[in-house]
């Protein structure tokens, strides 16, 4: 064999080797932008930071609230749809009398599920292997929903305020229940039982527009599923979610039960 | 209170009327939104908390001081709307456009100040 012939094969092998890294490098690139860290690059990426859309009116907007932001009544058998329309009214009335009413949220208090996903402040999704994580601005809050895994048995589930939530992707949608909401956890004062059992179905409607159609079922208070959903618009990549830790004591409960402002 | 001063408080009443940032979780029903008042006076303390944010100002009424205790929307919101939390502090003159609390008290809900650098901000 002539030298010639030997760095022939030298120059040709290293050809053939490049080749094959420069291959590898692009499809496990391709994989990570497709699903960041998932390893799953069919399903959609919903990474970012999202914001409730169409956004919510500023305090002093005379606008009529758009109905995708109006809660819709919840099918409640009696008497709890007649004692939740009570208080609606009762709230109302506060309101009119200058007293409002405290909620969750004014007394810095974790609104639980499915409030939480009603997105008062921004929200942040994150996919990585085997979870998909929501990281409320509200609250610093962190509701973690696990992919693949059983259903959690109502009887069986410890009561927390997003209770334990579990996700499959059908498609391009995914599909999240969660059971083990608390009891006195309420979203927009509407009462439910351990078994209440809350699948979301959140898919795109349109570039970085995401739909998350909620469908909770409970036996014991609700005479039918009941439906509503939420719209979510992603931020661009520069949008920085903020620390949030309540530590002012000037919202405080007045005599009468009202949330009011300490003075100085 | 002379012709000129009236004047530029009428001015910024009115640019004060449009909406700014905010938010719509729970009531701020304690405050009159119908009533607007301007304050001019000595920022007291500027408290950049969650979850909202307060300034303490304290204004010249009748030869005493008055602390009015007015309160903004969150930190979240605010930075969107240009304040950080060394847009104002303790010692800065300011004036404020408020809707004063409906009980009395010497508080209100900020609307728009006017900061040391020359903006006009809106605090909801």
């Amino acid at each position: 064999m002539t030298e010639t012939v030997q760095r022939r094969r030298l120059i040709w092998g290293a050809i053939i080797i490049g080749c094959i890294v420069i291959l590898a490098i692009a499809v496990l690139g391709t994989r990570t932008l497709l699903a960041p860290g998932d390893g799953a690059a069919a399903h959609p990426n919903i990474t970012g930071v999202w914001n409730r859309y169409p956004p919510y009116l500023d305090t002093f907007s005379k606008e009529e609230e758009p109905a995708d932001l109006k809660v819709v009544e919840p099918p409640l058998k009696e008497p709890y749809l007649t004692e939740w329309r009570n208080m609606r009214k009762r709230r109302a009335d506060a309101d009119a009398a200058g007293r409002p009413l405290p909620t969750p949220s004014s007394l810095c208090r974790p609104e639980g599920m499915p409030a939480i996903m009603g997105a008062h402040y921004a929200m942040e999704f994150l996919q990585t292997p085997g979870q998909i994580t929501v990281v409320a601005e509200f609250l610093s809050q962190v509701r973690r929903i696990y992919l693949d895994q059983p259903t959690p048995n109502p009887d069986d589930v410890e009561p927390t305020f997003n209770g334990t939530a579990v996700a499959k992707w059908i498609g391009d949608t995914l599909e999240v229940t969660t059971y083990g909401v608390k009891e006195d956890v309420r979203y927009e004062d509407i009462p439910h039982s351990n078994r209440m059992k809350i699948v979301e179905r959140w898919h795109f409607i349109a570039p970085d527009i995401l739909q998350n159609d909620i469908t909770i079922e409970d036996p014991q208070y609700l005479s039918k599923p009941y439906k509503f959903n939420f719209k979510y618009k992603r931020e661009k990549s520069d949008y920085k979610i903020g620390e949030f830790v309540c530590e002012n004591d000037k919202n405080v409960i007045e005599q009468d039960g009202s949330i009011g402002v300490r003075t100085e | 209170m002379n012709r000129r001063l009236g004047v530029a408080l009428a001015a910024m009443v009115a640019a004060f009327a449009g909406a700014g940032p905010a938010t719509a979780h729970h009531s701020f029903a304690m405050f009159d939104q119908t009533q607007t008042v301007v304050l001019q006076g000595l920022v007291g303390k500027f408290e950049w908390t969650n979850p909202h944010a307060f300034v303490i100002i304290d204004v010249p009424v009748g030869g005493r001081q008055v602390r009015y205790t007015l309160e903004c929307s969150s930190p979240t919101l605010m930075r969107h709307a240009g304040w950080k939390f060394n847009t104002i502090k303790a010692g800065d003159r300011i004036r404020v456009a408020m809707h004063p609390l409906k009980d009395g008290k010497p508080g209100g809900m900020l609307a728009k100040v006017k900061v040391p650098d020359g903006r006009l901000l809106a605090a909801w």
